[in-house]
Parts: structure tokens; C-alpha cells; sequence
């Protein structure tokens, strides 16, 4: 993998994020409510995790990734959790297609992936 | 970040009222200097003179939801963003999302695409297409 982030998700992350984002989804910031679902627990928005691999992206390969990039092909796999680290993850590109993953640091589990396709 | 109501204050973006709205209306977003600090603290990025790129994140919901509220049982399917062209971070972004498609299936399973296309000034900066799974 050429590029990569680490970050630590926790409770105190996703309700700012919700703050900042105007998505207060009660799976995501109302513990009491997460808890009944079948997730357990309260999990880390989706489009947060989007916007980790899209600013690696232009810390990766600089405005160009501004100038035609696609993010594309992303599968959320597992949610994200409070209390988990993730590790992010552009590859190598090939044929102009880096692949892009983000994976729980406690076991490797992937939890999200997709393509970059870098600008021509 | 301007324009937000409370969740609680909205209509219910149902499946029926999407499909038959078909887009939203235009609006202007824009974040203030506080608030590009608040972001870059949460994600952990690197301010620089251009709006993040994690920023087509917000806007791509957004875009369909700023007036109105996400059903619960909703579920990502696919997203894709495509930056165009780098926006400045001092300058609102003109956000317009459309309905590019909202089908059932024959087992009553309903997918909605959005399209949401930011604009800064006359430029077309960024465009983000979000697949979901629509509760009934």
C-alpha cells in the first residue's frame, strides 16, 4: 500500500461529526436506541469514512485528485465502531485504479473498499 | 455550516415524495472558518487554501435532505464522487440534488439514485451519486 491513515474512532468523533454534518440518525448518536438495533450499539456515519479516504486521497496525489478523480465502487462492509481504530489504505494504482480500503485494526476486518481512478 | 434545521422540524423524505419531486431545491452552502477547523479536527486532515474533497461527503446527502428527514431502515448501496475541479474553501458552493432514478422491484424492494452536482461560481467543482435501499 502506498498511502494510509490511521485514526481512532469514539462517541465524542461521531457526535461531532453529526454536528458538523446535520445527520444526528439516531443509530449514530443515540446509544439507547443503537443498542436495540441489530448493530448493538451506535456505529460511525458512512459519509465519515468518506471523507477520511477522499482528503488521503488529495494528500496522496495532491489537487490533481481535483482535477477528474472518481472515488467509486464503495462497499461499506462492516460498520464502523466507537472505541475501534481503522486503518486507511490507497494502493499502488494500476491501469489508473488504486484500490481503496479501510480495515479494523483489532482483527483486519475490512470495512469498507473501493476504486480511485486517478485523473488522465 | 447555513441553512440546517433540526431533524425533528422536517417531513419525512418518503419513497413516493421522492420519486414524485424528482430534485430539490437549489441552496448555497458554505462553511466558515470555524467550522473548516472543526472538520479537519474530526477527519484529522490538512487545511490547505482548497475545500476538502471530504466535504462532497455532507453535500451528497445533503443535497436531498436538507428539508427533509431520512427514513429510518435506509441503507447505502453505492456511492461515487468525481471531483472536477478544486473549490476555494472561502466561497459557497450552489449544491442541487435530482432524483435519477427511484424503482421498486418485484419483491417491493426500492432503490433511489440521487445525483448531487456542486458549482462554485460557474464551475461544476464536484458531482457525488449515491445508490440507497429505501424502506417502504
Amino acid at each position: 500500500m502506498k498511502f494510509a491513515r490511521e485514526y481512532e474512532m469514539s462517541q465524542r468523533v461521531i457526535d461531532a461529526w453529526a454536528d458538523l454534518s446535520g445527520d444526528h440518525n439516531p443509530l449514530h448518536v443515540d446509544i439507547g436506541y443503537a443498542e436495540g438495533t441489530r448493530f448493538g450499539g451506535t456505529i460511525a456515519h458512512g459519509h465519515y469514512t468518506l471523507a477520511v479516504i477522499e482528503d488521503l486521497l488529495l494528500e496522496s496525489w495532491g489537487e490533481r485528485w481535483l482535477r477528474g478523480g472518481v472515488l467509486r465502487d464503495l462497499r461499506f462492509r462492516a460498520p464502523v465502531r466507537p472505541g475501534g481504530r481503522y486503518r486507511v489504505m490507497v494502493g499502488e494504482p494500476d491501469g489508473g485504479q488504486a484500490h481503496v480500503e479501510v480495515v479494523d485494526m483489532s482483527d483486519g476486518t475490512l470495512v469498507v473498499e473501493g476504486l480511485a481512478v486517478q485523473p488522465c | 455550516m447555513t441553512g440546517l434545521d433540526a431533524d425533528d422540524e422536517l417531513p419525512t423524505l418518503t419513497f413516493e415524495l421522492a420519486r414524485d419531486l424528482g430534485e430539490f431545491p437549489e441552496f448555497d452552502l458554505h462553511f466558515d472558518e470555524d467550522e473548516l477547523a472543526d472538520y479537519h479536527r474530526i477527519v484529522g486532515s490538512t487545511p490547505t487554501e482548497v475545500l476538502p474533497p471530504g466535504i462532497a461527503a455532507i453535500f451528497g446527502r445533503l443535497g436531498y435532505l436538507r428539508k427533509h428527514a431520512m427514513p429510518g431502515g435506509g441503507v447505502l448501496l453505492g456511492q461515487e464522487i468525481t471531483w472536477l475541479a478544486p473549490a476555494s474553501a472561502s466561497r459557497p458552493l450552489r449544491i442541487k440534488s435530482v432524483v435519477e432514478s427511484a424503482v421498486e422491484d418485484d419483491r417491493g424492494r426500492r432503490q433511489i439514485v440521487f445525483v448531487t452536482t456542486a458549482r462554485q461560481d460557474d464551475t461544476h467543482v464536484a458531482t457525488v451519486r449515491i445508490k440507497a435501499g429505501w424502506p417502504s
